[in-house]
């Protein structure tokens, strides 16, 4: 490098020019993915299971992933998402629905029929999950 | 050769690291014996002028202007090319000076060190200007670069190889920040850097020059600068890194230096198929990311981050009392005994090519892995830094041989501190838990503080009374970070245990909101008070500003990337 070089020095970048507000709500459904023996999940928390551990290549852009990514996209959750309640982003922003109920910090979808027949269950039933979860294995196997 | 100082030098002092000597407004010195060919006079120099404007540096060789350097508040070192041979005459002038009180000499800049690279007698790189000393991270020694610096290389590695790969850990997130490397003034790669750590391979010759960066209308950000240097013919062993922008001050307030970009240990190599992989799996952490930004669901790109299952057999049975073990062998199914090695990675073709971090989430202890040797050497290889968590029952001297030197976060689940607790969760072997990891401590140490060890603790009722000594044991055993956990939320979990003479009772066990805000408050203040990072992994998914990633040692300064971001 030469004496020359002086004039040519970088400006620092504009202080709110850091990239943070370009990501979406969550960022796992893009830059992570499971694979494993209880098959394949969009991040850590996930849950139910997206498909058999050897449909890796197919479940990437399948639709129910597609969905996620759209919800969180729009910074809203997704029904899978609402559905992983581990999650602490997921209870970051029920808590913050609790709140501040006036403001909607969470777009909850209305509940289809699945939704109601998944309540009815758990309220009067209580059918273990893994049950229902090992069918839908078994049937996608 | 030999360096004789002239005019303008005051005696030598010592500031308490190194001995240096005051240069007045002007100087000279003379270099004799000089061998001809392309070579740089180093002056390793700083001042205390305050901040600004910075003092500049002209300096004449054999009577032509050869150089003119800003001079930082910091000591740096400083490259001015020359051809002369034989006996040159070399001239120093400041365009300012400074009298302490009751000192009547004229203070000019504080000199270390004056003296001569010569690159064909180099062995390593030397660092010229826009570098600053080298600091320790996670896995090496790292040096920030400030918005444009030259770094001078062998010439016999330059003649030996095509391409150096080296790790740049840049603070912006959305790629905007573009590094431009050139040799001689001539382009050899212009690249958009990824948030982080990442390991680059980039072309030494200018002939075949790489160039990835986003589409600037995606970004909304400022493209790269002005360009590369003026060419400068004879000049082929000088690397000149430049970037567009430099990381915004107001996220460093503590450090007043211009800090532009994280720089690890260079390397040489010359094979193309290595290149190629680093280029693709570059190009494909770009796609991920600007898909990510534009809200695409269908994606071209693959995962950074794979999520893997080594072993699906673990050594304490029972289980622990709050793993969900039976549940998830029945969701494993057919899959639970099914081998993943090396193999099955490599056959994971662009999802292991792509990834940066590969992360276990077995119900499995995977140290137990037959081929866990070969596994994490093939990762190494790859640069891949792997996740395992363990349960701290599986060290041996084959694991902790397998372990020591690689990349790898190394988390250690024990959620317990006394002999008591932990049988109330796992079972009565805590006598060998401590010294195991001793042993593992001892032998990282000698293998470059790998793997980095983070000390799990996930707050529940059953461990509430153990926190601090916890952290205790974290700073015996000289963690990394301890990990802040919470335990899995389950709705209407029904999982109830008697063991060690406690009723486990997972529901009751999970704490409430305020439970572990407290729980967290005074986490933060035991890492003060013991010294230990905290990773605070209640914060999953929040995006950290730059500068605040990680777990961060308070006081120190010094951050520990990662453990926050995942489980």
């Amino acid at each position: 490098m030469t004496g020359k070089d002086l004039d040519r020095r970088p400006a620092a970048a504009p202080d709110d020019d850091l990239g943070i507000s370009k990501f979406p709500l969550c960022r796992e459904p893009w830059e992570s993915y499971y694979i494993l023996r209880r098959g394949i999940l969009p991040c850590c928390y996930g849950n139910p299971i997206l498909a058999p551990m050897t449909e890796y290549k197919q479940s990437w852009n399948s639709a129910r992933l597609r969905e996620i990514r759209e919800y969180l996209s729009q910074g809203k959750l997704s029904p899978y998402c609402l559905e992983s309640l581990g999650c602490p982003i997921v209870q970051r922003v029920l808590a913050k629905k609790r709140n501040q109920p006036e403001q909607e910090a969470v777009e909850i979808p209305p509940a289809g029929k699945k939704s109601v027949l998944r309540l009815v269950n758990r309220l009067l039933f209580g059918i273990p999950g893994k049950i229902r979860r090992r069918v839908r294995a078994r049937s996608a196997r | 050769m030999n360096i004789e100082y002239l005019d303008g030098w005051h005696g030598q002092e010592h500031d308490g690291l190194h001995p240096f000597r005051w240069m007045a407004r002007e100087a000279r010195l003379r270099l004799s014996n000089v061998p001809p060919g392309r070579k740089y006079l180093r002056v390793t120099a700083g001042h205390s002028f305050g901040a600004e404007p910075l003092p500049v540096l002209r300096v004449d060789i054999g009577g032509i202007p050869a150089g003119r350097k800003e001079i930082a508040l910091t000591f740096g070192s400083y490259l001015i090319p020359f051809d002369d041979g034989g006996d040159v005459d070399v001239e120093f002038r400041l365009d300012k000076d400074r009298r302490a009180a009751g000192d009547p000499r004229s203070l000019g800049v504080m000199v270390r060190s004056v003296d001569v690279v010569l690159p064909d007698e180099l062995g390593d790189p030397v660092y010229g200007d826009g570098w600053y000393d080298l600091e320790p991270d996670e896995f090496f020694p790292y040096r920030w670069m400030a918005g444009e610096a030259g770094i001078v290389v062998p010439s016999g590695a330059l003649r030996d190889h095509a391409y150096i790969t080296l790790p740049l850990f840049s603070e912006f997130m959305d790629m905007s920040q573009v590094l431009t490397v050139s040799r001689g003034g001539r382009l050899c790669a212009r690249v958009a850097l990824l948030h982080r750590w990442n390991h680059y391979s980039l072309p030494l010759n200018p002939d075949a020059p790489y160039e990835k960066v986003l589409d600037p209308a995606i970004l909304e950000a400022p493209g790269p600068s002005a360009g590369v240097p003026p060419a400068a013919p004879g000049d082929p062993c000088e690397l000149t890194f430049s970037l567009n922008k430099l990381y915004p001050p107001k996220y460093h307030p503590q450090d007043p230096r211009p800090l532009g970009l994280r720089v690890g240990p260079l390397e040489f190599h010359d094979d193309p198929g290595w290149h190629a992989g680093f280029l693709s799996y570059h190009a494909n952490a770009l796609l991920n990311y600007s898909e990510m930004i534009q809200g695409k669901t269908e994606l071209e790109s693959y995962p950074l981050n794979l999520g893997i299952d080594l072993y699906g057999r673990c050594n304490i049975k029972p289980p622990c009392v709050y793993c969900l073990w039976d549940r998830m062998k029945v969701l494993e199914g057919e899959y639970a005994e099914v081998p993943v090695d090396k193999e099955t990675l490599e056959n994971y073709g662009p999802f292991f090519n792509s990834a940066r971090t590969l992360v276990n989430c077995s119900f499995g202890e995977p140290l137990l892995h037959p081929h866990l040797g070969d596994i994490l050497e093939y990762c190494a290889r790859h640069k891949k830094i792997v996740e395992l968590s363990t349960n701290g029952q599986a060290f041996t001297e084959r694991t902790i041989k397998a372990l020591a030197g690689k990349p790898i976060y190394l988390y250690v689940s024990l959620d317990a501190a006394t002999r008591e607790t932990y049988a109330r969760i796992r079972n009565d072997r805590w006598d060998e838990i401590v010294p195991n990891l001793l042993r593992l401590d001892a032998e990282r140490r000698k293998a470059g503080n790998l793997p980095k060890i983070f000390m799990v603790f996930m707050p529940m009722r059953v461990n509430m009374g153990d926190m601090e000594d916890y952290f205790r044991l974290c700073r015996r055993i000289n963690a990394d970070a301890l990990v802040l956990r919470p335990l899995l939320y389950l709705w209407k979990p029904r999982i109830e245990r008697d063991r060690g003479g406690y009723h486990f009772d997972y529901a009751r066990e999970m704490l409430s909101r305020e439970e572990a805000e407290a729980v967290i408050a005074r986490a933060e203040e035991y890492s003060r008070t013991y010294g230990v990072p905290l990773a605070n992994q209640y914060n999953f998914g929040t995006i950290q500003e730059p500068g605040r990633e990680g777990a961060r040692r308070e006081g120190a300064g010094e951050s520990v990337p990662g453990p926050e971001d995942r489980r």
